[in-house]
């Protein structure tokens, strides 16, 4: 994979489709939310639907600035990671399965934010390997 | 003798042609200062709206729904953004509001308080540019300075004609503003808005009346879901089809496409046509205005 240079960094625009999809799948979540029999299990879901919004606020108003010398990552990496996480979450259709997925996916991001390639990189292959677990669960 | 009484007609002419054309100056500044008011309002709109969003879900993890801790990021992230994505838009607007004030100035030959005013906001670019030097693109902060310059070169000058007429062929720089502001409202202030209907529609769902919030405390929900339905109408009239960015957008563009009229024509006799074009933009930023107060 290509090495970030100088002044390499994902704008905003590199990261609004992923910036929709965490707004997307917050959404989704007031059906669960609506649905939630009891204030605890409401509680676990309505967190996890604040981090996805707050990765969407941060999202938002990023410019982030890639690691000189690691990975390169585009636009067109974080999108793919997006595709795969969307069909797979949603095929679960039980919402703990569902929140952790979730939560995996904000994990993922929290390393996009770093801009390190080496912590993205690792990132993606967790993310990767939780959402096969999940697939074939 | 006949000359010198020529002479004397045509400097009574060039004068009073002169005070017409320093109208359509006045009336150009006028309008473009109710254009910085709304969206200087509607800055300040946002802000709030994100940070009422984050407070009502707050409310709810402290009364024991879900955990404090990223309801309390929520509220960081929204004072983040206004920190430095709204801060730098309000000294974007701060820039042609300054510039219709000196232009009013020059033509009223006073400028109080106006230096102060521009170094000002000199300095909180200055401040903003510190904080995330990445955030804010030096092309654009180099429109703003160059208004800014120009702004204290012709309040320090004081030469009255002079100043009006470099102030009337800044064109371009105060284009290059009102489109950054444009392109904030289609962009990052979307951000905003679906972020806070996101936590605004989960607040909904977590006090539907046949949930365990409504049942448990049936009047305390019934009270905040009236606070939502507020928060709810009042961001519903700021998504990208609402009527509050479509009338701000409105007005900017208008004001994009009159400034190249205003260079060309507002030093000139008599130029009705001007006078007419500026009337209507005066309507768009009246409209833009009435949208932003009747969405809160």
């Amino acid at each position: 994979m290509e090495q970030a240079k100088a002044g390499d960094r994902l704008t905003r625009g590199d990261l609004q489709a992923a910036r929709q999809w965490h707004i997307d799948e917050a959404e989704a979540l007031n059906e669960a939310l609506a649905a939630a029999p009891d204030v605890t299990t409401m509680g676990k879901i309505s967190d996890r639907q604040t981090e996805l919004t707050n990765m969407a606020g941060r999202l938002n108003i990023a410019s982030i600035e890639l690691a000189i010398g690691e990975a390169k990552i585009s636009a067109e990496h974080l999108n793919s990671a997006i595709a795969q996480a969307k069909k797979v979450i949603d095929r679960v259709a039980e919402v703990k399965a569902k929140l952790e997925l979730l939560g995996s996916v904000l994990d993922f991001f929290a390393a996009v934010l770093t801009g390190s390639g080496t912590k993205i990189f690792a990132g993606a292959v967790q993310l990767a390997s939780d959402l096969k677990a999940a697939d074939t669960a | 003798m006949r000359i010198l009484l020529r002479a004397s007609l045509v400097a009574v002419a060039l004068s009073l042609s002169a005070c017409a054309d320093f109208k359509v100056v006045k009336q150009f500044a006028g309008e473009t200062t109710g254009m910085t008011v709304a969206v200087k309002e509607e800055l300040s709109a946002i802000a709030a709206l994100c940070n009422d969003a984050a407070d009502l879900r707050l409310l709810l993890a402290e009364s024991g729904v879900g955990n404090v801790a990223p309801q309390q990021e929520s509220k960081k992230i929204c004072r983040e953004e206004t920190e430095k994505v709204i801060a730098y838009q309000a000294v974007t607007t701060d820039v042609l509001e300054l510039y219709a004030k000196t232009l009013l100035a020059m033509v009223d030959d006073s400028n109080f308080g106006l230096e102060a005013s521009i170094a000002s906001t000199g300095n909180k670019l200055g401040a903003l540019k510190t904080k995330d030097g990445a955030l804010i693109d030096a092309k654009k902060v180099g429109a703003i300075t160059k208004v800014l310059s120009l702004l204290t070169d012709v309040i320090v000058q004081r030469q009255r004609e002079e100043g009006i007429r470099r102030l009337v062929a800044a064109g371009p720089d105060l284009i290059a503003n009102a489109q950054e502001i444009k392109r904030f409202l289609q962009i990052e202030y979307q951000g905003r808005v679906t972020r806070a209907q996101a936590l605004a529609n989960g607040g909904v769902a977590m006090l539907g009346t046949s949930g365990p919030l409504a049942t448990n405390e049936p009047i305390r929900a019934a009270e905040l879901r009236r606070a939502l339905e507020i928060q709810m109408s009042a961001l519903g009239r700021r998504t990208a089809d609402g009527p509050v960015p479509k009338q701000l957008i409105a007005a900017l563009d208008d004001w994009i496409a009159l400034v190249p009229e205003f260079q060309r024509d507002a030093l000139k006799r008599d130029p009705q046509a001007l006078i007419q074009r500026i009337r209507d933009f005066g309507k768009k930023a009246g409209e833009a205005r009435e949208a932003v107060e009747a969405a809160f």
